[in-house]
């Protein structure tokens, strides 16, 4: 295992995961980047279990969600994650084209960490997981691991 | 008053005008026994008081009268009668006297004795007297005192002093038969005249008894007469006072009774007196009263009508919690009759889970609060329930409610579809937002990789189709997000608070200097005031004129940009945004604040077309109005007025 902890990018649509991807490996961000298809993915994931029971140790430095996923949807990992006072810590960014109020007030009360509307120029999507890549999993200081 | 008049007033429908002209021109006349009456009842009550006094009193006057002068008649005969008794005394003791002193002288003629001439002196001596007694009786009677007169002469005649004289002189020689005889002829003749004087006393005294007899027969006659035509004329005067006066008395007395218990009055004969008076009094206030009752029964039945009519349901209910009256309007829309409806408490037809707000309601009208819109289930008799919006003014002092009720059930299921209608729109948007974007997205980084990936293999042609899909894509998306901000704008809350209108522009002119660096543009920033208002959308307002000033006067070498407010009128500010730009045409001036509607090609100005319907309907929602001036190519002002008192449409 090593020290550098894993980024989670939960995201349902394919190219978005890829550009999303693209634009992190861009940035040269040296964590492992694990993407889920979906909440429930997201949810298995962090609790070690299903698909990934068998997953080194760990909570990720980050996790990416979109909003709109099938099964579980980003809002409801979120509540799940901040109310969860094991894995509350875990930063949370919403990456998503919805600026709706709604979702961001959600989101809001229910702890997150940043929300972040992906743009549709390429050239600023590029900059804008760059940024968030860069300052969460490289700038950020993350809490203390646990015994 | 006359009597045509009152005929005309108990009648309601008459002309008063004609019917007075009618009574004036009637002459009067009074030929018959009805008439009569009229005359009577027509007289004044103290004329007819007395003229109830004066009839039965008249006879009896009169009877009195001839009495008095009956009785002095009788007592005049009386007085004769006894004057004639005394005359007859008088005679008497006149022949008696003669009499006396006859006897006397011829006794002593035959006795020479003295004594004898004691009669015939005291016969002389009071026999002058008496003549003279009786000439004083006797001389207010022709007959008598011819009589008189002739006893008178006989009297003197008489030679009974020479007798006495003969025979005192002892003289036996002669007698004296001459003197005798004379004397004997002359006191026949006395005797004679004195009895004629009797005879006719006595015709007299049967004369005068009879005229006192016939004066008495007389007066019992008029005494009875009299009491009788009194009597007669105290009866006919009680009639006629009961006629005139009490039996109409007691028609007014009944008259007020109806009156009094709401009747009619009835009619009566009119008459000029008092009674009359009253009567005819009476029979206005009974006809004003008829009338004022057909008016209340006419303004009545209208509001009745009104009320039966009604389409909403109209009711009084009192504090009690029941319905006093329904129209029908209740049985249309619930179903149930209005019987049904007031016999239990209305609480019964509420919905439950509506019970406590209309008991709060009733509590607020019971306090003397009015009700401008409350809406609550009731119960239809199918057991269905329907919304009704109550309205309701209460009367604490009578202890009811008025109130009027809408059956709202369609338009708050329309309300109800309009809401889902609305959500499902959100979600349509939500969907617009998320979804649609997406493939733009992968459009615009898939290109952009490719363009990276294969930029070196491509030829310039090759590259320039490849930028123009990176913008086609950016554009789209940029026009994906203009809608989903105006649709936005249609739905955020407003959060209202004190709004500094010069900060706004301050920065929005920074904002927008800041991006055309390399233009000279003339800012004029009047002095602007603060208004009411969501800080946000305004600023978008803001920003969306100022950005679209600079971007029109883009051709102009040196711009004019002005912003202030001349917002005088009462209750707007009015701010204006004043270029000496491109312009427009003011025959399209009614498409500039609609969505995606332009007046310019996007080759010459770029744009989405969103940005002033943005601004229209966020003036809109605050309550305010948007407009705008220009000519081509001569600039253009655009406006917007905001309500300076809250108040504006949320």
């Amino acid at each position: 295992m090593t020290n550098i902890r894993t980024i989670v990018i939960a995201e349902d649509n394919a190219n978005d995961a890829e550009l999303t991807l693209s634009a992190l490996r861009a940035n040269r961000i040296g964590n492992e980047l694990v993407l889920v298809r979906d909440g429930a993915q997201a949810l298995d994931y962090l609790y070690c279990r299903g698909a990934y029971a068998g997953r080194p140790d760990g909570l990720p430095a980050l996790v990416v969600l979109d909003l709109k996923m099938p099964k579980v949807d980003g809002i409801e990992v979120l509540r799940q994650v901040k109310s969860d006072p094991a894995l509350r810590q875990i930063p949370v960014v919403i990456l998503t084209s919805s600026r709706e109020e709604q979702d961001l007030v959600r989101s809001y009360d229910l702890g997150v960490n940043a929300y972040v509307v992906k743009p549709v120029a390429f050239n600023e999507f590029i900059d804008a997981v760059k940024l968030l890549g860069g300052f969460w999993a490289v700038v950020n200081e993350p809490p203390p691991a646990r015994a | 008053m006359k009597a045509s008049d009152l005929e005309m007033q108990a009648g309601p429908m008459v002309d008063r005008v004609g019917a007075g002209v009618a009574a004036r021109a009637q002459p009067r006349h009074y030929a018959n026994p009805f008439q009569f009456r009229r005359r009577w009842n027509a007289l004044p009550l103290r004329s007819k008081g007395l003229s109830v006094i004066a009839i039965p009193l008249v006879p009896l006057l009169v009877s009195t009268v001839f009495v008095l002068i009956i009785a002095r008649q009788g007592r005049l005969a009386e007085d004769l009668v006894s004057h004639t008794l005394e005359v007859k005394s008088s005679v008497a003791n006149t022949l008696n006297l003669v009499i006396d002193g006859e006897t006397g002288v011829r006794g002593f003629l035959l006795t020479h004795d003295p004594a004898w001439l004691g009669p015939y002196e005291r016969a002389a001596s009071q026999l002058p007297d008496a003549m003279r007694q009786l000439m004083s009786l006797t001389i207010d009677n022709p007959v008598q005192v011819r009589h008189f007169g002739v006893v008178t002469a006989l009297v003197g005649a008489r030679p009974l002093a020479a007798l006495v004289a003969w025979a005192r002189s002892d003289d036996t020689r002669t007698t004296p038969l001459e003197l005798l005889t004379q004397n004997r002829a002359l006191t026949v003749s006395l005797r004679q005249e004195l009895g004629a004087m009797q005879q006719e006393e006595d015709r007299l005294l049967v004369e005068r008894a009879e005229i006192a007899r016939s004066a008495r027969v007389r007066l019992l006659a008029v005494t009875i007469g009299g009491a009788l035509l009194g009597l007669l004329g105290g009866t006919l005067a009680a009639s006629a006072f009961t006629a005139g006066v009490t039996l109409r008395l007691d028609e007014v007395s009944r008259n007020a009774d109806r009156l009094a218990r709401g009747e009619q009055p009835d009619s009566v004969t009119a008459a000029d007196d008092e009674v009359g008076h009253l009567t005819t009094r009476l029979a206005e206030a009974g006809a004003l009263m008829a009338g004022r009752v057909h008016e209340l029964e006419e303004t009545r039945a209208e509001l009745d009508r009104f009320f039966s009519m009604s389409l909403d349901m109209l009711c009084i209910a009192d504090l009690e919690g029941r319905f006093k009256r329904v129209n029908p309007a209740f049985g249309v829309t619930l179903g149930w009759s209005a019987d049904e409806l007031t016999a239990v408490p209305y609480l019964n037809f509420v919905h439950p889970d509506d019970r406590e707000a209309v008991l709060a309601e009733t509590a607020k009208l019971a306090a003397g609060e009015t009700t401008l819109t409350f809406e609550a289930r009731y119960r239809c008799k199918d057991g269905s329930y329907r919304w009704l919006n109550w309205r309701a003014l209460p009367l604490p002092d009578r202890g009811l409610i008025y109130a009027t009720a809408r059956d709202v059930t369609e338009r708050k299921k329309s309300l109800a579809d309009l809401e889902v209608a609305n959500r499902e729109l959100e979600a349509f948007s939500y969907s617009v937002s998320h979804d649609l974007r997406a493939p733009l997205r992968h459009i615009t980084g898939f290109a952009s990789l490719l363009q990276r990936h294969a930029g070196a293999t491509l030829d310039s042609e090759g590259s320039r189709y490849m930028t123009t899909i990176v913008d086609a894509a950016s554009r789209m998306g940029r026009l994906i997000d203009d809608l989903l901000e105006f649709s936005r704008m249609g739905r955020a809350q407003l959060v209202k608070r004190s709004v500094s209108l010069g900060d706004l522009v301050r920065a929005a002119q920074q904002d927008a200097a800041a991006t055309v660096p390399g233009r000279t543009i003339a800012w004029t920033i009047h002095p602007l005031p603060d208004v009411e208002g969501d800080a946000a959308m305004l600023r978008q307002v803001v920003v969306n004129l100022v950005s679209n000033a600079v971007k029109y006067t883009a051709t102009r070498t040196h711009a004019e940009i002005e912003i202030g407010a001349n917002g005088h009128a009462p209750g707007e500010t009015v701010v204006f945004v004043r270029d000496n730009g491109v312009g427009f045409d003011m025959q399209y001036v009614h498409k500039l604040f609609g969505v995606f509607q332009r007046l310019h090609s996007s080759d010459e100005f770029e744009g989405t077309g969103i940005g002033l319907a943005n601004v229209r309907r966020i003036i809109h929602r605050h309550g305010g109005r948007t407009w705008a001036e220009g000519s081509l190519d001569a600039g253009a002002t655009f406006f917007f007025a905001l309500p300076t008192e809250p108040g504006g449409a949320a």
